[in-house]
């Protein structure tokens, strides 16, 4: 069980990113984290994952996240944490010596899969093929864990569609995946749960069934807790209209 | 016992024996070959303290060593600062292109990512140190060996 209490994130800048979060995600969920430009999605993982400084307390199963637990986590991010002089064979090399739990056989799966070449750095890589290789890393280190950072940003809606069905079908009963994604409608048939962020704050946290039971989709669900009003661009249009006339 | 290797101790992607082992051994050689300079400079002002000698004039004192050897020396802390920058390079490394730095973190060995920062830099800055040490002690032993006794400045300090 990942639980997060009172996660406080200030920078020095005086912007508050994240205001008390607390949060519970246990083994075999799969996560969607929503929120606006801004909310606090990047910062919470981050927090998670130690890269940040933060007050409150995160732990993994009751204990700290430090070096001797971290390899339960691992990290795709829209950033990319690959070495790009790097092949993706030499990763693979690289990811077995560290993280005793890498998997060799769905590391390979994936690869065909996605037709990726194994001899180019990955430098060199399209930023799809990047994309593509930096959750595969993601997926293969044998993570309990996987946190997802906006990981499609420029991948093609195909490539997309492909990859959901592949990660709904790889999975294992107890990995568990925090998705940080804008792809509301996208996501929503292989998330289980929806946690919104809105200015730091978590302001819906929902399961996918609770929505259906209500029978609100998803981007309803995320629209009502956002408030959003629809008609905010034609109110916003009339009066641009009246004052050039 | 697993064979150590050089490039477990440099950014990963990054081939030591192509690129900056050149580069540092270069700049051991420059470093050595720049502190001649002292021995040099040494025979040329000892040939004038012997001459001083031979013409039963006023005796010349030698230098002392500390000035001889100031130039040098010069060469050594230029080095030691280029390896700094090596180690601080070595960590930009991380953060251009892509952020592996955000991998280098999730290692369970927590002192992965130091280590293959600054491993290099450190140790070609022992190599130069050691350089140093070992040039300029020779460098000094020729010194006293060579300077007629009574020609060295110390000696008849009061």
């Amino acid at each position: 069980m990942l639980t997060i209490n009172n996660l406080q994130k200030h920078y020095l800048n005086g912007k508050t990113a994240l205001r008390g979060v607390n949060l519970e995600i246990g083994p075999g969920e799969i996560v969607g984290l929503f929120g606006e430009n801004g909310a606090g999605k990047t910062t919470l993982m981050k927090s998670i994952l130690n890269f940040l400084p933060y007050t409150g307390s995160i732990t993994l199963d009751g204990e700290p996240i430090t070096h001797r637990n971290i390899s339960r986590l691992s990290f795709a991010t829209c950033e990319h944490s690959f070495f790009p002089t790097l092949t993706a064979e030499g990763h693979r090399e690289f990811y077995e010596a560290h993280f005793p739990n890498f998997r060799r056989q769905r590391f390979d799966a994936l690869m065909e899969f996605f037709n990726l070449p194994r001899h180019r750095c990955i430098g060199s890589f399209s930023t799809g093929q990047q994309n593509q290789f930096e959750v595969i890393l993601s997926v293969s280190q044998g993570a309990e864990y996987i946190l997802m950072d906006e990981p499609f940003a420029g991948n093609d809606v195909f490539n997309r569609e492909d990859f959901y069905k592949v990660l709904l079908g790889i999975l294992d009963p107890n990995e568990t995946i925090l998705l940080s994604t804008h792809l509301i409608e996208e996501v929503e048939p292989i998330i289980s749960r929806a946690v919104l962020l809105h200015e730091g704050t978590i302001i819906g946290d929902q399961t996918i069934s609770q929505l259906e039971q209500h029978n609100l989709s998803l981007m309803q669900y995320v629209k009502q807790s956002y408030h959003y009003r629809s008609d905010r661009v034609g109110k916003a249009l009339n009066l641009l209209i009246e004052k050039e006339e | 016992m697993k064979k150590i290797d050089i490039q477990d101790f440099v950014p990963v992607g990054i081939d030591f024996r192509q690129m900056e082992g050149h580069w540092i051994t270069g700049g051991l050689l420059v470093c050595g070959a720049w502190s001649l300079i002292t021995p040099i400079q040494y025979f040329d002002l000892r040939q004038q303290v012997l001459q001083s000698l031979k013409n039963h004039g006023p005796v010349l004192r030698m230098v002392p060593f500390s000035e001889l050897s100031r130039l040098g020396i010069s060469i050594f802390p230029l080095f030691f600062l280029a390896m700094l920058l090596l180690g601080l390079t070595h960590m930009h490394i991380h953060h251009r292109q892509s952020m592996s730095v955000y991998l280098m973190k999730r290692l369970p060995n927590p002192w992965e990512y130091q280590i293959r920062c600054w491993t290099v830099p450190l140790l070609a800055i022992l190599a130069a140190a050691i350089e140093l040490a070992l040039l300029y002690g020779l460098y000094y032993l020729i010194y006293l060996k060579c300077t007629p006794i009574e020609c060295l400045l110390f000696m008849y300090q009061t």
